[in-house]
C-alpha cells in the first residue's frame, strides 16, 4: 500500500494528540483505562475512515477512536466528564459518542452487547447500501463472551462489511491470556467463521493501518467481515485505580522499548520525512491542542444543570 | 364484519407496514422458509430474502442486531418465537436498545419491535412483562385479541422506541375476532375498558381479558357487577383509566398469568394505593400465578395458573372487605 507522506505525518499528529490525552488522563483521572503504548493499535485502526462508515471501538483507546472519527477534543472531553459539550450532555455512559459521526454507542459497562450491535449497524449498511463500512476493536479479555461467536458468524454468513480487530494486550483486568483464553492467537478463530484472519505488529502503526485498510476494501466489495488480530501490551493496570503488582517487569521493559510512537517518529526521521525538531514540534503542538480542549472543557466547561426536567427527559422519542 | 385470526392480523400488519416502509424488515429463527410457522412465509415471496432475514440459533445478535439496524436508520421486527429465547438477547435489549435513546440525550432512535409468544408450554412460557417495565426505556404491548393486535403492531412498527410485543401462545390459529378490513392503528399507551361496571374494576391483560369478561358474566347472577379494563399496553401504563375506573367502583382486582412476586399487579396495586387510597372500599386483590417455577407436568403447570374461577372468588371475598390469596 502507498501513504503518501503527507498522509503518514497526518497519522503521526494524530497519534500524538492520542499519546497526550492518555498521559493526560493517566495523571488526572482516577479509574482511566490507559492504551498508552497501544497506541499503535487503535491510531491504525482508527484512522482515516470516512463519513459513512461507522466505528466500534474498544474502551481501551476509544475516546481516541471517537475523536479520531470527527468529534471534537471538546467532544471528547465532554463525554469522558459528562460536561454539556458532550454527547449525552451527562446523561450517558462513556463512549456514548453519536451515530451523526458514526459511532457506535456504548450504554454500559459489560463489554461484549457492542459485538451484537456493530453486527447490526452492518446488516443496515449493507441493507442500506450506503457503501461504508463498520470498523470495531475489542481487547482480548472480552473475545471470551458469547457475543464475538453470535456475531461473527452471523456477520460471516451474512456478508456484512464489518472489519474485527481484536486489540490483544495480553491482560484481562488482572488476569492474563493464558489463565483466560485457550488458544491465546485470536486469530486462529477467523477459520472457523471462514473468513481472512490477519496477525499483525500491533505496535507497528503502518501494519495496523495498511490491514485494517485491506480489509475495509474487501468489506466494502461486499465479499464480508475479516478477523485481525493486533499484538500489543497492556503497559499500565486495567485502570489507572489498579496497582499491576502481579505483572512481569522484564517483559515490561521489553515491551516499553517497542513504544508504538517513538518508533513511527524514529521511522519518519529515518525515511527523512520529518527531522528530529519537526518531530518535537509535532510533539508540542499535539500537547498543548489537548491541553486546551482540557482546559476548556473539564476545568472550565459548563456542567449539566441539575435540573429536574432535564433529568426526565429524552427517556423516550415522542 | 369479517373475522380472522390473531395469526392473520398479525400477518396483515406486517404485510401492510413492508410495503409502506422499506425500512422495515423482519428477522428472527426460520422467520422466511419457516418450517416453525407460517405466519411469514407468504411475506417472502412478496419481500425477498433481504427483508425476511433467516438467522441461526443465537438470539443476541437476533436482538442486538436489531438495535444496531434500529440505531443506523432501519426498523427491524424481530420475531424471537418466546420470551424464554429473549434471554440470551436481554443485554443487548436492557443495556443497549432501552438506553441509547436517553443516553444521547435524545438524538438516537431505536424503532425496532420484538415479537415474543408466552404461555405456550414449558419451553416457552417465560412471564417477562414485570422485567420489562422496570426497564425506562421500553414500551411493552400485550393484546388480547385480533383487531387490537393488528392495530398495535402497526403502531409498534411505526413507534421510534423499542417495543417489546407479547402474544398468548393459545391465540394463534385459534383465537378469532372481528377486524375492519381497511387501515386502522390502535395507540400504545391507552387501555381499553371492555365491560362497564360498577362494584369492582377488574384490570387484566391478554387471555386474563377474557377469564376477567367470563367471570364478570357469571357474577351478574350474584349481582357483582366488574367493570373489565384491557390494559393492552403494560409500559407506558394508562394509569389514567385504571384509576378513574376505581375511583368509580372503590374495588380493584388485577389478573395476570405472571407469578405474583413483584408482578405487574404488585405496581397496578401500589399505584391506585398511591393516587386514589381514599377511594378504595376493599383490599385490593391480586390473582396472579403461584410463585413456583413452571412445573414440567401440565396439569400441575395449569393448576399454578389463574382462572376465571380465581376472579370469581376474589370478587366475592373483597365484595365482603375481606383480603383474598389464591
Amino acid at each position: 500500500m502507498n501513504l503518501s507522506n503527507e498522509y503518514l505525518v497526518r497519522m503521526f499528529q494524530e497519534m500524538l494528540v492520542c499519546r497526550a490525552l492518555e498521559e493526560k488522563m493517566i495523571t488526572e483521572a482516577e479509574g482511566w483505562h490507559a492504551g498508552v503504548g497501544e497506541e499503535a493499535s487503535f491510531v491504525g485502526t482508527f484512522f482515516g475512515l470516512g463519513k459513512d462508515d461507522y466505528i466500534c471501538p474498544h474502551l481501551r483507546g476509544g475516546y481516541s477512536a471517537h475523536y479520531l472519527k470527527g468529534l471534537s477534543l471538546d467532544q471528547v472531553f465532554g463525554e469522558l466528564y459528562g460536561r454539556v459539550i458532550g454527547p449525552g450532555k451527562g446523561k450517558g455512559i462513556g463512549l456514548v459518542g453519536s451515530m451523526k459521526y458514526g459511532t457506535v454507542p456504548w450504554n454500559a459497562g459489560g463489554l461484549g452487547p457492542v459485538f451484537v450491535t456493530s453486527a447490526g449497524v452492518a446488516l443496515a449498511v449493507k441493507l442500506k447500501k450506503t457503501g461504508g463500512v463498520v470498523v470495531m476493536n475489542f481487547g482480548d479479555g472480552v473475545s471470551a463472551r458469547g457475543e464475538f461467536h453470535e456475531a461473527v458468524n452471523f456477520a460471516s454468513v451474512q456478508k456484512l462489511p464489518i472489519v474485527y480487530v481484536c486489540q490483544n494486550n495480553q491482560w484481562a483486568m488482572g488476569t492474563s491470556t493464558e489463565r483466560a483464553i485457550a488458544q491465546i492467537d485470536i486469530v486462529e478463530r477467523a477459520r472457523s467463521y471462514n473468513i481472512p484472519g490477519i496477525m499483525v505488529d500491533g505496535n507497528d502503526i503502518i501494519s495496523v493501518h495498511e490491514v485494517v485498510q485491506m480489509a475495509i476494501a474487501r468489506a466494502r466489495r461486499g465479499d464480508g467481515p475479516s478477523l485481525i488480530e493486533c499484538k500489543t501490551y497492556r503497559l499500565k493496570g486495567h485502570t489507572t485505580a489498579d496497582t499491576p503488582f502481579y505483572k512481569n517487569q522484564e517483559l515490561e521493559e521489553a515491551w516499553l522499548k517497542k513504544d508504538p510512537v517513538k518508533r513511527f517518529a524514529d521511522y519518519l526521521i529515518q525515511k527523512n520525512i520529518l527531522a528530529q525538531t519537526q518531530v518535537e514540534e509535532h510533539t508540542q503542538q499535539a500537547k498543548a491542542k489537548m491541553e486546551k480542549a482540557y482546559q476548556d472543557v473539564v476545568v472550565k466547561g459548563e456542567r449539566p444543570k441539575r435540573d429536574k426536567e432535564f433529568l426526565l427527559s429524552g427517556v423516550f422519542a415522542p | 364484519m369479517r373475522e380472522i385470526t390473531f395469526n392473520e392480523a398479525i400477518r396483515e400488519a406486517l404485510r401492510e407496514e413492508m410495503r409502506r416502509d422499506s425500512n422495515v424488515y423482519i428477522v428472527g429463527e426460520d422467520v422466511g422458509v419457516n418450517a416453525r410457522n407460517k405466519l411469514s412465509a407468504t411475506l417472502l415471496q412478496e419481500f425477498g430474502t433481504d427483508r425476511i432475514i433467516d438467522t441461526p440459533i443465537a438470539e443476541s445478535v437476533i436482538i442486538g442486531s436489531s438495535v444496531g439496524a434500529a440505531l443506523a436508520g432501519m426498523r427491524p421486527v424481530v420475531d424471537i418465537g418466546w420470551t424464554d429465547f429473549m434471554l440470551d438477547g436481554m443485554d443487548a435489549l436492557i443495556t443497549q436498545a432501552s438506553r441509547a435513546r436517553y443516553s444521547s440525550d435524545g438524538e438516537a432512535k431505536v424503532p425496532m419491535v420484538i415479537r415474543a409468544g408466552y404461555a405456550f408450554g414449558l419451553e416457552a412460557m417465560m412471564h417477562l412483562e414485570a422485567w420489562f417495565m422496570h426497564t425506562p426505556g421500553l414500551k411493552v404491548v400485550i393484546p388480547s385479541n385480533p383487531h387490537d393486535a393488528k392495530g398495535l403492531l402497526k403502531s409498534a412498527i411505526r413507534d421510534d422506541n423499542p417495543v417489546i410485543f407479547l402474544e398468548h401462545g393459545s391465540f394463534g390459529n385459534q383465537l378469532k375476532g372481528p377486524v375492519p378490513e381497511g387501515e386502522y392503528t390502535v395507540p400504545i399507551g391507552l387501555a381499553e375498558i371492555k365491560r362497564k361496571g360498577t362494584d369492582i374494576t377488574v384490570v387484566a391483560t391478554g387471555k386474563m381479558v377474557h377469564e376477567a369478561l367470563a367471570a364478570a358474566e357469571e357474577l351478574v347472577k350474584e349481582s357483582i357487577s366488574l367493570e373489565v379494563v384491557d390494559l393492552r399496553t403494560v409500559a407506558p401504563m394508562d394509569k389514567a383509566t385504571i384509576l378513574e375506573s376505581v375511583k368509580k367502583t372503590g374495588r380493584l382486582i388485577v389478573a395476570h398469568e405472571a407469578v405474583k412476586t413483584g408482578g405487574m399487579g404488585a405496581e397496578i396495586g401500589a399505584t391506585v394505593a398511591e393516587e386514589a387510597f381514599s377511594s378504595l372500599k376493599a383490599p385490593i386483590a391480586r390473582v396472579a400465578a403461584f410463585d413456583v417455577p413452571p412445573p414440567f407436568n401440565r396439569g400441575l403447570r395449569n393448576m399454578t395458573l389463574p382462572t376465571k374461577l380465581d376472579i370469581i372468588d376474589a370478587a366475592k371475598n373483597i365484595m365482603q372487605s375481606k383480603s383474598w390469596h389464591r
